[in-house]
């Protein structure tokens, strides 16, 4: 896992668990799922966007975005959404920045949500 | 309640079959489109369905479309959900025209699907007191045709028999017994009567209600 920078705002375990319908261990299972599964989610983006294929840009892109949409409606899952339209609009050119984006805004993101584990299981 | 649950992702398929299983239902879970669709043609179907729009192989919408355009005996209405990223306007309209009952948006809050499930399930059970209900008026139309069929022959059999006896006494005109051949005249105009009500009864047999088809066997999307 990449140590950027924590850019994303406004993720707390307490909105996560409101969106499990307030299943605390559900929220926490699906925290670690999607940590765990987002490095191939986005090995799978960024193989799509070395070969410029529009179809799978859009494919994997509305992939991610579904498994982030589970944890939060904001950054990254607005830019994994921008990622997919432009897949779907066959903007391949510009998919490698927004790709870019999305790969340390996922990072992050993971970041963040790691360190409310950590702060759960101590706490 | 049984729910069959076809999502290719694996944290929105983990949540989802969570929260069902805590919801109380027994979940039913898929990966793709044509594994979902090959549980549709089990015997034992479940008839609340969560689809995802895109998967790989079959398309939600594809499954929508077989399972609405299949006609096997025995079949039972299978209220679609389609749980989908895919939020304009226009998809939304696509889905549902595809033959889904209802369409939610992911991100998808709890709450909503949880009350949209409670709304198919009534669906469900509407559909089942109906099919219940019209299985129990045929069976009584069936009963009742049978008794008046039964009875009309058991009637019909002496009334053509005195037909023929009362043709016997009708010399008595010429023989000078005018009482008697007035008393069989109205006699046979009564039988004659009675025959002909008893034919009616017959060929309304004939147009019974065991016609009514059973519905919900196939939908037409056009």
């Amino acid at each position: 896992m990449d140590n950027t920078e924590d850019i994303v705002s406004g993720i707390s375990r307490e909105k996560i668990v409101t969106r499990m319908g307030g299943n605390i261990e559900l929220a926490d299972k699906i925290t670690a799922m999607f940590i765990s599964t987002a490095p191939q989610y986005l090995a799978d983006i960024e193989a799509a966007v070395a070969e410029k294929d529009a179809e799978q840009i859009q494919r994997t892109a509305h992939r991610l975005k579904g498994a982030l949409g589970t944890l939060t409606t904001e950054e990254p899952y607005t830019t994994a959404f921008a990622l997919e339209n432009l897949g779907r609009e066959n903007g391949v050119d510009k998919a490698d920045e927004v790709y870019g984006q999305l790969r340390t805004q996922v990072y992050s993101f993971c970041h963040t949500l790691s360190s409310e584990l950590k702060e759960e299981a101590h706490g | 309640m049984k729910i069959l649950i076809a999502e290719d992702e694996l944290v929105s398929r983990e949540i989802l079959k969570s929260l069902l299983q805590e919801w109380g239902h027994e979940v039913i879970v898929t990966e793709d489109g044509l594994a979902a669709w090959e549980v549709f043609q089990q015997d034992d179907a479940p008839q609340l369905a969560i689809l995802d729009w895109n998967m790989p192989g079959m398309d939600g919408t594809d499954v929508c479309r077989k399972i609405r355009n299949q006609n096997k005996a025995g079949y039972k209405y299978t209220y679609i959900i389609l749980l989908t990223g895919m939020n304009r306007q226009e998809d939304i309209v696509k889905g549902l025209s595809y033959g889904a009952d209802d369409y939610v948006v992911k991100p998808f809050d709890p709450n909503e699907l949880q009350v949209r499930l409670k709304a198919g399930i009534r669906i469900l059970n509407l559909e089942h007191s109906l099919l219940t209900s019209l299985t129990q008026l045929k069976e009584a139309e069936e009963l009742r045709q049978n008794f008046v069929s039964t009875l009309t022959h058991e009637v019909k059999t002496p009334l053509l028999a005195d037909q023929k006896i009362l043709a016997l006494f009708k010399n008595f005109k010429e023989t000078g017994n005018p009482a008697m051949f007035k008393l069989t005249a109205g006699l046979a105009k009564n039988n004659l009567e009675l025959l002909c009500m008893v034919n009616m009864l017959l060929e309304s047999c004939e147009k019974d209600v065991r016609e009514i088809e059973i519905p919900y066997r196939s939908y037409s999307l056009g």
